[in-house]
């Protein structure tokens, strides 16, 4: 007889179940950490594309026709035109307004579909306030231009690229965990490996497979879209139209069928199967979604990125104002990235460990491979600098970078590899480096913010940013010596023993010194917590990582790192304006000069742990 | 057919620490012959299968089968060799006759249909030839499974304690096949946690333990270095030996 009543009962069970499942590291990975990174990651990327896109958006001065002509402000240009509703109708301008003969009322014409267009409205709404000040306009009546067929088209262009996504991740996803992880549990893909058939084979046609399946789903959602479009909402949207969507799509199902074979490989069981491509649900629909957002419109940079870009060009077609060029951009560069993740994942699902199921930390560990390890840092370090550094230096910025460095990233530089049981100097390079090494971190360290501003400059040919965004980072207030030591000496010391150090002697334990180098560098770029800096603060990262592989320790670098953010300080402090010019090729000339001039050790293979 | 020369395959526990799961592993089978492989739970048994099926690759030591060596000939040694184990699951929703006539494709025979009807009517299960295998009874599926390993007519076949869970008339019908395939010149590779099965089936025996071999010959030559009469003893002495 049990002594437990039912509640005690029940207690056993859950307490039971709970140690159960808790004990699934990948349980804990996506009911904790996803949550964690999701948010930050999606508001950064989010907030600050969408906050760039509104402030090109109200940078671009838009065409409009006023009649008769007003004093119109500098981000409106008047264009004349004959018959006004129809000149907004065939995209001449914007909007169009015609004040009355009486001079006491407006109409205004705008197009429904586009966000330029109601841009364009208000601001001529605006500069209609303004004229009317000086004269008796009571009303001004808006109409748009377009059809209800064409906002229902527009408003299916929309919700049509994500809604597609969605299918097809759904068609692929069951048919990947099935025919790959179900497989392994079920001990059928043992039996197709013990065949003479080659690995990559076996593993190539479940590819295919999978492929299959979400190319069908992309059919049968184009063609049920547009008997639905046609039969429920009574919209026409063209034969030929439809069949160019579904040819935009066909490489996103080579890519996201790649991406589920990959995740349905690395899978040991169902169970982590499904936890591992539930992300895989949100990640693609949340880049999908930039065809939803406002201010978000093709372009041949935005062609090329991954998904969105695709999303953007079907979109586009849908709406029946896709241009050509741009459109095929966007489908080239979805083939290169399909081809990109094929190849990836033709790799990974030839390995043993992969699909046979035997790798697992101590594995890794056993043949002194630490760069999953290496990310866990980072990723402890990025969440650490996100909740607690972010909330420190909102509350006082000087006490919280001081906390930041020496409260957060240093000891996490030093506990890493004290926890992973290596050994601590060695992983973190802390050697001395012969005065030559001081001398190259000297000069290039002295030349690095020319390097930082041309990166900058760079990347705002393809991402402007914000003209408010280094505001208030700094308390220009603050004395200069208090700036240089919390934001250059502290970042300089704590900084490089964290990134050049454990991060980067962690990842060099299976990987070339370079490779280790241009990895560390884009952790470092991806740590600075904004899509502005990632260009200038990698850069600067992988300049840093060359001086400590040329002087095989940590410390020249932090040198450099610290001339580096001091110039910035002192270039505040004093009021100079700093702005990227051609003299600057000078000062990163030198810089790469003074990285390639042979040094006592370049010729000694950067030892391993 | 089988030459197995110190063979190691080495996994690591949480820790990262080196488990030698086969530890300098060595013997051989010949042609016409069966070898029964022996040992514990945890022993090694299933890993040194695995390697000589080119599933898992040795961490140090050689094999061939079939004069391939498992490292360099992956592909030769798998299409030499029908390989059982535990792990090898058969397509649920493909019928026996269309999983014989579809693993026959892949070891590249070109009579696959023929050789899937022979072997229907070899293991008698032709009149479950349509049915789904996952409506198969225990029996039927292993007989289908055995089906499969030979489907190619391979010279070596390796079979990871092929009578787990099937009653004695299916497990009957097993030896008399393996006893047939041996008539016909097949080395075959044998594992089991039955002593009566090894005693009945196996010309030589190796017995492994943590990764090691700790005994190999007949079972004559075992009982002659143990002073024991009965398999299990034998077993047991080596096994007890071994770990004191």
């Amino acid at each position: 007889m049990s002594a437990r009543g039912p509640l005690g009962l029940l207690a056993r069970v859950v307490a039971a179940e709970l140690r159960q499942h808790l004990r699934d590291p990948l349980t804990l990975v996506f009911m904790v950490v996803v949550p964690l990174f999701l948010y930050p990651v999606l508001g950064m990327l989010g907030n600050r594309l969408v906050q760039t896109a509104l402030a090109e958006a109200d940078a671009e001065v838009l065409a409009v026709a006023v009649e008769p002509a007003i004093e119109l402000p500098d981000n409106l240009r008047g264009v004349p035109a004959d018959d006004l509703a129809e000149a907004v109708r065939s995209g001449k301008v914007l909007a169009a307004a015609r004040v009355t003969a009486a001079g006491d009322g407006a109409d205004v014409w705008w197009d429904s579909r586009s966000p330029d267009s109601l841009d364009a409205r208000g601001r001529l709404g605006d500069a209609l306030k303004e004229h009317r000040k000086a004269t008796q306009i009571r009303r001004v009546d808006a109409e748009d231009t377009m059809t209800e067929a064409d906002r229902l088209r527009e408003m299916a262009a929309r919700i049509l690229p994500a809604l597609l996504l969605f299918t097809l991740l759904s068609g692929g996803l069951y048919t990947a965990l099935d025919i790959i992880t179900g497989e392994k549990e079920r001990g059928t893909l043992e039996t197709l490996l013990s065949t003479a058939v080659d690995r990559r084979v076996v593993m190539g046609g479940k590819f295919v497979v999978v492929l299959c399946f979400t190319g069908s789903t992309a059919f049968f959602s184009i063609l049920s879209s547009w008997a639905s479009a046609k039969w429920a909402m009574g919209l026409e949207l063209p034969m030929g139209t439809a069949l160019i969507a579904l040819g935009l799509f066909l490489p996103m199902a080579v890519l996201l069928s790649a991406i589920l074979c990959v995740a349905a490989a690395w899978a040991q069981d169902f169970k982590s199967g499904q936890v591992l491509t539930t992300p895989l649900l949100v990640m693609p629909l949340a880049m999908a979604a930039v065809s939803l957002l406002p201010g978000f419109a093709l372009t041949p940079a935005s062609a090329m990125v991954p998904i969105a870009g695709l999303a953007l060009a079907t979109r586009e077609v849908l709406a029946g104002r896709g241009e050509p060029l741009t459109v095929g951009l966007a489908f080239v560069a979805t083939c290169g990235w399909a081809a990109l993740t094929l190849a990836a994942g033709a790799r990974m699902m030839g390995r043993e460990d992969v699909v046979m199921g035997t790798r697992g930390s101590g594995q890794r560990r056993l043949r002194g491979d630490y760069r999953l390890d290496a990310v866990g840092v980072w990723a402890v370090a990025f969440l650490l600098m996100w909740f607690l550094g972010q909330t420190a230096q909102s509350v006082e910025v000087r006490g919280g970078m001081v906390f930041t460095q020496l409260g957060l990233l240093a000891p996490l530089a030093v506990i890493a590899p004290w926890w992973l049981g290596l050994p601590i100097r060695e992983t973190l390079r802390w050697r001395a480096a012969p005065p030559l090494e001081w001398f190259r971190a000297l000069i290039v360290g002295l030349c690095m913010p020319a390097v930082g501003l041309g990166a900058h400059w760079v990347q705002s040919l393809l991402l402007t940013t914000p003209s408010t965004f280094f505001a208030g980072v700094f308390p220009e207030d603050a004395p200069l010596w208090q700036l240089v030591v919390c934001f250059a000496v502290l970042p300089g010391l704590c900084e490089e023993l964290l990134f050049r150090g454990a991060f980067f002697g962690l990842w060099r334990t299976r990987a070339s010194p370079w490779m280790a180098c241009v990895v560390t560098a884009i952790a470092f770029g991806m740590f600075h917590l904004s899509i502005f800096r990632f260009l200038s603060t990698g850069v600067l990262g992988l300049v840093l990582g060359v001086i400590s592989l040329r002087s095989r320790s940590v410390m020249p670098g932090m040198l450099a790192h610290t001339l580096n953010n001091a110039f910035f300080m002192v270039a505040m402090a004093y009021g100079w304006d700093v702005q990227p010019s051609w003299l600057m090729v000078l000062p990163i000339a030198l810089a790469v000069a003074a990285l390639v001039v042979p040094g006592t050790t370049v010729r000694s293979a950067e030892p391993g742990l | 057919m089988i030459v197995v020369d110190r063979l190691v395959k080495t996994f690591a526990d949480a820790e990262g620490k080196p488990v030698h799961a086969v530890d300098q592993v060595s013997f051989s089978a010949g042609v016409g012959e069966i070898v029964g492989l022996l040992g514990p739970n945890g022993a090694g048994k299933t890993t040194t299968m695995r390697m000589l099926a080119t599933l898992v690759a040795p961490d140090g030591g050689q094999a061939k089968v079939a004069g391939h060596d498992v490292r360099e000939a992956a592909a030769e040694v798998r299409r030499s060799i029908g390989y059982l184990s535990a792990n090898t699951g058969l397509f649920g929703r493909l019928t026996p006759r269309e999983v014989l006539v579809y693993i026959a494709e892949l070891q590249g025979c070109n009579d696959a249909v023929a050789r899937a009807e022979a072997l229907l009517d070899r293991f008698d299960i032709r009149k479950f030839a349509h049915v789904a295998c996952d409506r198969l009874s225990t029996g039927m599926k292993q007989k289908v499974n055995i089906a499969r390993a030979v489907v190619h007519d391979p010279p070596v076949l390796i079979f990871d304690e092929p009578t787990s869970g099937l009653d004695v008339l299916v497990a009957q019908d097993l030896f008399t096949f393996l006893e047939d395939m041996r008539e016909r010149g097949r080395c075959i590779l044998y594992s089991t946690h039955i002593m009566g099965e090894a005693e009945r089936l196996c010309d030589r025996l190796v017995v492994i333990h943590g990764g090691r071999v700790l005994a190999t010959g007949t079972l004559a030559e075992l009982r002659a270095i143990t002073g024991r009469e009965r398999l299990e003893d034998v077993f047991m002495f080596l096994v007890r030996g071994a770990a004191a």
